[in-house]
């Protein structure tokens, strides 16, 4: 025997079993999945189909993008993504991804499926969304859950942009979410196609085969819905727009009725206006399109290749001093129209663009599922049965340039008086200023979540006048001050012109006195602003009237500025 | 994904000739190419030429600032993670180019084979074993829009036919050769044993001499 190979060959099947045992004892390590997740801050009732659908917009309204990258040396194998909203979305079925190789990258993003019931939300509400995430790392399957926070808004709050502010190069990225608002639009909500039959059995008394394809007939058309709305006694009438920051975003939050809240309420903003003549055009087969600028928005019906646009506020009301005539609507519309195809203008504001209602929706910009509603009904046949009454009951004045122009022959003028209202002291809880305020205006403290200087606001049950009360710590100076609110306002979109017009005492107190207009898209604000220094910083109000003058409410505005005081 | 910057790219370029394009038929040609790693990442260069109205135009849009250019893709490519973009122009011969890289832009079906999705508006032709030449036409108003790119498969690639995938979209699909680690305790332990055996074996047949 040979002792040399017999001892070599004894420590090679040694070291032969110690190489089986490494093999099979000793693994590589485990693969690492690294884990980036981007969210929305908020999202909006009213475009709960949109977030839904992947293709909407090239997909840009996704609520969560995982992007997932494998960091390890390994294979990772069946990785699975699976999102949930609580109480409003189970687990969804995962999206699988068989394996992931050393250094790739997978995106996934997650389009939220909301029920409907989504559109019963009022008011801001806080939400998450988790994130379960699932793989085998090459020696285990490992599971995760994380969570990203979110909110829901108010199904009537529209946010006009969610680019961050430090990325808004121009006035039309503050209004990046306008696509939006072809949601608002509803032609298939049963209470608007009920209205629309109705309109077209009882005021329209039918139409021809072929309809709408006449310039007369797309004009007979706009004329039975716009007098209908005259004589209905339908207002205009404005809803707040405030600056808000949501996330890294700081937006113009507006609220923005349903068409069929405007129909059966009577009176709406000029883009609430828009929407309700595009939901009954369009639900009564026509092609139906917004203008919108950065101070309006008015409707128009398509056809051919062109649009016959409309005023639909020149419907005004009794507060506002006139009501146009369909023609007199129609030629306003026109000049709009006129005005916006070359950019704008100071009046009615820099041109934003148009929403093709139809080709939008066809997009994927849907409106949500509505409910049939008895109750809405009624109050369609009651509208319905007040025009087969006689129409608008409240005396109207026609005053065309100024000039107050008589109807049938007989100049019409009306007596009644604005309802007396009462004042409540509003008492500042920490003891700096005190305000009286009409006691039917909303009151709101603190209205811009994470602007501390914004103390108070209050507005008209119209919405039409609002009052703003800021105190400013640390301020030294009144114009520092209101260039403080002024960069506020800009930041998020708003265009603000402005003047110091002199000094006045109120109390016993020496006030500066500053008037204004700001601009957000659909109103135009003006207002008076009182500001004072005091020992610790600058306290002051501003009062303003939306699309309409401050003088309208003068008796009332005196009152709310003689009453402000300052306690030091 | 092609289709996709060119359709960003087709709304900037409308927007600059709207003003002058009324009358006569203006044509762009875009040139890109996507250079596809081995991970199914992507590296995009977009290379743009003008006339001197359509320079001076481009100027006063993108050129000023060529951030939102960054702001748009990442809007309209959110199917991918875009990062690294560098933007250049070269004033004296009226050119700028746009480089970004995209990750997940390729998608792993196992076994080294990947989709890269290729739109049905997309005319494929196969240059060589791993480069890909699309084009794409389109016409805005009185503009023509010509695409061209050229896609480049990694080095490896064994072999690459447009197809469609699993819903029935169109796909250049692709394979690269998998990396498999040598088990090399194995190897070493089965190389071991066997000269092991041996060597006792022939210390059975080679006695030593005495």
């Amino acid at each position: 025997m040979n002792k040399k190979f017999l001892f070599s060959g004894v420590v090679l099947i040694i070291l032969s079993v110690v190489f089986f045992g490494l093999h099979f004892f000793i693994k590589p390590p485990p693969s690492t999945l690294e884990i980036q997740l981007r969210s929305k801050p908020a999202v909006m009732p009213i475009a709960y189909k949109v977030y839904g659908n992947p293709e909407a917009l090239d997909g840009r309204f996704w609520l969560v993008k995982a992007v997932l990258t494998n960091k390890g040396e390994q294979n990772i194998k069946n990785l699975k993504i699976s999102y949930r909203v609580p109480d409003y979305i189970d687990w969804t079925t995962p999206n699988i991804y068989k394996e992931v190789l050393p250094g790739q990258t997978v995106v996934d993003r997650f389009y939220p499926k909301f029920p409907s019931k989504i559109i019963n939300v009022m008011n801001p509400t806080p939400a998450n969304v988790e994130i379960r995430i699932s793989y085998n790392n090459g020696r285990e399957t490992v599971e995760e859950i994380r969570k990203v926070p979110f909110q829901i808004r108010g199904r009537n709050e529209f946010i006009y942009t969610d680019i961050p502010v430090e990325e808004i190069a121009d006035i039309t990225d503050a209004y990046d979410n306008s696509y939006l608002l072809a949601a608002f639009v509803t032609p298939e909500d049963p209470i608007i196609k009920y209205f629309t039959q109705q309109l077209q059995q009882k005021v329209l008394k039918g139409t021809a085969a072929g309809a709408f394809t006449t310039p007369d007939e797309i004009l007979r058309f706009m004329e039975a819905v716009y007098n209908f709305e005259v004589s209905t006694g339908m207002v205009y009438a404005g809803t707040l727009g405030l600056p808000e920051k949501i996330g890294n975003t700081y937006s113009i939050v507006q609220r923005i009725r349903l068409p069929r809240e405007v129909l059966t309420g009577g009176a709406g903003l000029c883009v609430e206006l828009s929407t309700l003549f595009c939901s009954i055009a369009v639900s009564a087969g026509l092609k139906c399109g917004i203008f919108l600028t950065s101070k309006h928005a008015w409707p128009a019906i398509l056809s051919g290749d062109r649009p016959y646009p409309i005023e639909a506020t020149m419907i005004g009301g009794k507060g506002l001093g006139k009501v146009g005539s369909f023609q007199e609507a129609i030629r306003a519309g026109e000049q709009n129209f006129q005005i916006w195809a070359t950019g704008g203008n100071e009046r009615i504001g820099i041109q934003i663009g148009f929403l093709d209602i139809n080709q939008l929706q066809s997009e994927g910009i849907r409106p949500p599922e509505l409910q049939d509603d008895v109750a809405l009904r009624k109050k369609v046949d009651e509208l319905f049965a007040k025009l087969e009454g006689g129409g608008r009951e409240d005396k109207i004045i026609i005053v065309k340039d100024q000039q107050q122009e008589t109807d049938g022959g007989t100049v019409i003028t009306t007596t009644t008086q604005p309802p007396v209202v009462g004042f409540n002291i509003y008492k500042d809880p920490a003891g700096v200023f005190s305000i009286s305020i009409p006691s039917n205006w909303i009151v709101t403290e603190y209205p811009v979540p994470g602007v501390s200087y914004f103390v108070l606001g209050a507005s008209s049950p119209d919405s039409l006048n609002a009052l703003e009360v800021y105190v400013l710590e640390g301020f030294v100076s009144t114009d520092d001050a209101i260039n403080e609110i002024v960069t506020l306002i800009e930041s998020a979109g708003g265009q603000v012109t402005y003047r110091k017009v002199g000094k006045k005492r109120i109390g016993n107190r020496q006030f500066v006195k500053y008037t204004g207009t700001t601009v957000f898209p659909g109103t135009s604000t003006s207002w008076e602003a009182y500001f004072t220094v005091t020992g610790t910083g600058v306290v002051g109000f501003s009062i303003g009237a939306t699309n309409t003058s401050l003088n309208t409410q003068r008796r009332i505005i005196d009152r709310i500025i003689k009453s402000f005081r300052v306690y030091e | 994904m092609m289709k996709k910057v060119a359709g960003l790219m087709t709304v900037i370029f409308l927007y600059v000739f709207t003003a002058f394009s009324q009358t006569q038929m203006e044509k762009i040609k875009m040139e890109f190419e996507f250079k596809i790693d081995d991970v199914g990442n992507a590296e995009v260069v977009y290379k743009q030429s003008a006339t001197a109205m359509q320079w001076k135009i481009l100027n006063q849009t993108i050129g000023q600032n060529p951030s939102l250019l960054k702001r748009d893709l990442m809007h309209q490519l959110s199917a991918y993670e875009l990062y690294d973009f560098k933007f250049s122009k070269d004033d004296m011969n009226r050119t700028f180019i746009l480089t970004f890289k995209a990750k997940g832009v390729s998608k792993y079906k196992g076994n080294g084979v990947w989709d890269f999705k290729i739109e049905k508006e997309i005319s494929p032709r196969q240059v060589s074993k791993n480069v890909w030449y699309l084009t794409m036409t389109n016409t805005e108003g009185n503009v023509l829009y010509e695409m061209y790119a050229t896609l480049k498969l990694p080095d490896n690639v064994e072999k690459s036919e447009i197809t469609t995938d699993e819903f029935g979209k169109r796909v250049l699909r692709y394979k690269v050769p998998v990396k498999k680690e040598l088990p090399v305790f194995l190897i070493l332990g089965a190389v071991s044993g066997v000269l092991g055996i041996v060597l006792i074996g022939a210390s059975f047949v080679f006695k030593p001499k005495s």
